[in-house]
């Protein structure tokens, strides 16, 4: 194949792209950046100060912060649901518990304590009355030097290797299915290492494009790389042994019959 | 198939490895490029992001990363909040760029601003080591700063372009064509257009008495998480129309702040009835007036102008005050220790943890003087402290300290004469109790403090025109002023002490600043070669409060957190309750239940009260007193029976 070929491997990559990230604007969605329902609350960072988190949907943190949270409400809640958005997916935490009063004080929170674990947490709840979404991030805490961060990074090289191996395989379906499987998983890791940096948010959606251009890539790169089957060795012309010279006492011939 | 197909396959391989490693390296840095966090009071704003020629309507909460533009509005007070804490507010009409915000190392960070015209005021962090924060202005203007509040003031209103900057706390290098000038906290410099700065000199009335510093002055004033801002002018004898404070849910402090340029303003609470609650004047700005858990309903207050010039204006503030919630963790821990020191003297240290305090000694004592500080009322004269339990007052040798006639008794510190009964012979000298509570209602926190020899005590003498008056000690209007920047002050010091090498204000361990309380804890330092690897930080949750006293020394209380990690060597365990204990009333508290742990670390309140001496009279400040709680805390489980070593160690208490 040539030029042409090449041509449709590139169209095919960034129809790949295009489409992942069609997708997930598609489905892109940002959580709501307040607080409803008549709820109040918030955070006081011993170093960062207090905030009001009724009105602000990102709350920024320092490393050395021990955070205090408080919320009030217009009466006792006895339902809290808490969500973390990964992704732009909602994963729902286990049950924790109704507040059963309207003045809830939360114990106060070391952020070093969880900021070696994630730089960056979404996370909605949901009372009777209330919902209310957040964005901390603890602003001088490595994107890389955490757990999620650094489990990003290595999945990001590790889904990077398994490409380059499909793409040198020989492009059959298992190929391709170990493909975009490694480009899913290095997409993914990528992903999460974005929303680590907060170029991607992870309320939205956005954070699905990664994951699905490496599968898609994964599928198309597979086997692109395979090594040229070697041309098959030229057949081995019979031997044949010179005849012996006739024994004749005549000039030799000029050459041999076929 | 094509050598093309694997050319361009090869590429796009080396295409993602290539972004793969641009985004790790991207990360790794990124600890050194966060954002500023945009706040508006009033009115509007637009930001235009880096590398884009568009502007949008900016919102609270917004990021401002390096090379982003806000453009204030009319009628406009924003504020742009950094991560090291620092911030700079912007009046109507300014224009200013978050140049750079980068963090070389952890906790260090790099501000760069360019203000292209308006107002700027910058409150600025205590700067680490290696910190910087620098505003550039026309006029090839530099100002150069090291933990301090001025003001940059960009004027064209006269055709040319001049810049002054007003320093109003610390001192600022201002730099213009080569030639730099150091500009003190009071004092102004100017740079016009092709000129080096003027030479300082104090700061005109026309910026003292500007909206935009009575502005920030007040809002300096403020402690709580801000709800609402209202400004205006008024003239003498001219009362506001009643504004509304929100809505109280009768379990949140209020907090009330007015500014003005000077004069003398009133300021009234409207409670949810309608009203007066209280009124609050005075002839020297701010005001803040702190309504403890307020009445459930809808509040407000009015601005009065009592002695003023025409149209002066003013700012109010109202904020929420959230209590922290580690109040109730700090009284219950201590609470544990206390009981389990009784445990320890009294040699039942494997008997199960009682379950009542009601027969304890340091309880009644406690429970004794608690009430008798409940009876404290505005104006009130010097009161006994300690009358029962394991104590007998002198009555006609009482000293207290009381806390401010209109605020709540929220930090106290009560000294008087006493002798100890319980000791044999009975032991007479003062007594010190240093209380905290959230507010009139809620509970006291109280722990008795040892005054250790050598910490004389300050008279008492409390002016009620704050720092800079001198007043008689018999003066009965006792007077509250707050020093904001004086727990991160200290919490400096403190940490420079530790590390041996001493704080311009704060001589290192063998100093006279912590010194007498250390003596104290000598036999920790002979005995315990734990690792304690600890760090102070300001807790500005709690007020400080400061008093004038008579010698013109100011006795502060201050709160400090504290990161501490006991870890002894070769396998030795941390106990809780420690067996080794003084004489004194003293011993390790560590937050974790009873057991053995192979090292803990935690998280503590220290409650300071110090005396910081007049600068001119070479003395170092002395810390008279203080009490510590342990607020939170991890554990790792002790592997081994181990015990504490037996060499010697850096150890340190306060």
């Amino acid at each position: 194949m040539s030029s042409a070929s090449g041509t449709i491997v590139v169209g095919r990559l960034f129809t790949a792209l295009l489409g992942a990230m069609a997708l997930s604007l598609a489905f892109a969605q940002v959580a709501a950046a307040d607080i409803q329902g008549g709820c109040k609350a918030w955070a006081i960072g011993s170093q960062s100060g207090s905030v009001d988190l009724t009105s602000v949907s990102e709350l920024h943190l320092l490393r050395g912060d021990v955070l205090a949270v408080r919320g009030l409400a217009p009466q006792a809640q006895t339902r809290l649901d808490v969500t973390v958005y990964l992704f732009g997916l909602a994963i729902p935490m286990p049950e924790v518990g109704g507040l059963h009063e309207t003045d809830n004080s939360q114990t106060q929170i070391v952020l070093s304590t969880y900021s070696r674990y994630t730089r960056v947490v979404d996370l909605s709840a949901t009372t009777n009355d209330c919902t209310g979404s957040l964005l901390v991030s603890v602003d001088d805490q490595s994107p890389i030097l955490n757990t999620v961060g650094g489990a990003g990074a290595i999945l990001g090289l590790l889904g990077l290797l398994g490409v380059l191996k499909a793409a040198f395989g020989k492009g059959r379906i298992g190929g391709r299915i170990g493909g975009a499987l490694a480009g899913f998983i290095g997409g993914a890791g990528v992903s999460l290492l974005l929303q680590q940096m907060l170029w991607i948010d992870p309320r939205n959606t956005a954070g699905l494009a990664p994951p699905i251009a490496g599968l898609l890539l994964g599928v198309l790169l597979a086997g692109t790389l395979k090594r040229a089957p070697r041309a098959p060795a030229t057949p081995a012309q019979p031997v044949v042994e010179p005849a012996p010279d006739p024994p004749t006492l005549s000039a030799p011939a000029e050459g041999l019959a076929p | 198939m094509s050598r093309a197909r694997r050319v361009l396959g090869l590429g796009a391989i080396v295409l993602l490895f290539l972004a793969y490693a641009g985004v790790v390296a991207v990360a790794v840095v990124a600890v050194g490029s966060a954002s500023a966090n945009l706040s508006l009071f009033l009115g509007s704003a637009h930001v235009q992001k880096s590398g884009s020629s568009a502007s949008s309507v900016a919102h609270s909460g917004d990021q401002l990363r390096a090379g982003d533009v806000v453009r204030t509005g009319e009628a406009t007070k924003a504020a742009v909040g950094y991560p090291d804490g620092s911030i700079s507010r912007l009046d109507s009409n300014s224009f200013l760029q978050v140049h750079n915000l980068a963090s070389p190392k952890n906790g260090v960070w790099n501000v760069e601003l360019i203000q292209f015209g308006g107002k700027s005021w910058h409150v600025v962090h205590a700067l680490a080591g290696g910190a910087s924060f620098q505003v550039d202005a026309p006029n090839s203007v530099t100002v150069q700063v090291r933990g301090t509040e001025f003001e940059v003031i960009v004027d064209s209103a006269a055709g040319a372009t001049s810049v002054r900057v007003d320093s109003w706390t610390g001192l600022v290098d201002v730099t213009a064509r080569g030639t730099k000038v150091q500009v003190s906290g009071g004092q102004s410099t100017s740079v016009q257009a092709g000129k080096t700065p003027s030479a300082a000199a104090p700061i005109s009335d026309a910026d003292r008495n500007d909206s935009f510093t009575v502005f920030n002055q007040a809002l300096d004033a403020t402690r709580g998480a801000l709800v609402s801002v209202n400004g205006g002018s008024l003239s003498e004898g001219q009362t506001s129309a009643p504004l509304p404070a929100g809505f109280a849910d009768g379990s949140t402090d209020l907090e009330l702040t007015l500014g003005w340029p000077g004069s003398k303003f009133g300021l009234t609470a409207i409670g949810p009835d309608g009203t007066d609650f209280r009124t609050d004047s005075s002839d020297t700005p701010p005001v803040t007036m702190l309504i403890p858990k307020a009445a459930a309903g809808s509040w407000a207050y009015k601005v009065q102008a009592l002695e003023s010039k025409p149209r002066e204006p003013y700012w109010a503030f109202v904020s929420w005050r959230v209590r922290p919630p580690w109040e109730a963790v700090a009284a219950g821990t201590y609470q544990q220790w206390a009981f389990d020191h009784r445990n320890l003297a009294a040699g039942v240290f494997a008997a199960p943890v009682p379950t009542s305090l009601d027969s304890e000694p340091l309880l009644k004592m406690d429970q004794s003087a608690l009430q008798l500080v409940a009876l404290f009322q505005k104006g009130d004269p010097i009161r006994l402290i300690y009358a029962s339990g394991a104590f007998t007052a002198d009555p006609n040798d009482e000293e207290a300290y009381v806390a401010a006639p209109s605020g709540p008794l929220d930090t106290f510190l009560g000294i008087g004469n006493a002798t100890a009964t319980s000791y044999t012979p009975a032991l007479h000298g003062k007594v010190m109790v240093l209380f905290t509570r959230s507010g009139p209602g809620a509970s006291w926190l109280a722990s008795n403090v040892t005054i250790v020899g050598g910490a004389s005590l300050p008279t008492v003498a409390v002016g009620n025109d704050g720092y800079a008056t001198m007043v008689a000690p018999s003066a009965q209007d006792h007077f509250l002023v707050s020093s904001p920047d004086l727990g991160a002050m200290v919490a400096a010091d403190l940490n420079l002490g530790l590390t041996g090498a001493g704080g311009t204000r704060f001589p290192g361990f063998t100093g006279p600043y912590i010194q007498p309380i250390l003596n104290d804890h000598q036999f920790y330092k002979q005995t315990f070669n734990w690792l304690v690897v600890d760090r102070y930080a300001a807790a500005p949750e709690y007020t400080t409060y400061s008093y004038l006293l008579a010698d013109g020394s100011v006795l502060d209380f201050v709160t400090l957190t504290r990161q501490v990690t006991y870890s002894p060597p070769r396998g030795g365990c941390v106990l809780q309750p420690t067996p080794f204990y003084g004489a004194g009333d003293y011993s390790f508290l560590v937050g974790p239940p009873r057991g053995a742990y192979a090292s803990v670390s935690q998280t503590e309140l220290l409650s300071l009260a110090i005396v910081v001496p007049p600068k001119a009279s070479g003395k170092t400040i002395q810390a008279i007193g203080g009490f510590g709680a342990v607020t939170t805390w991890t554990e790792t489980p002790c592997s081994s029976r181990g015990t504490p070593g037996s060499g010697k160690g850096a150890f340190g208490y306060i």
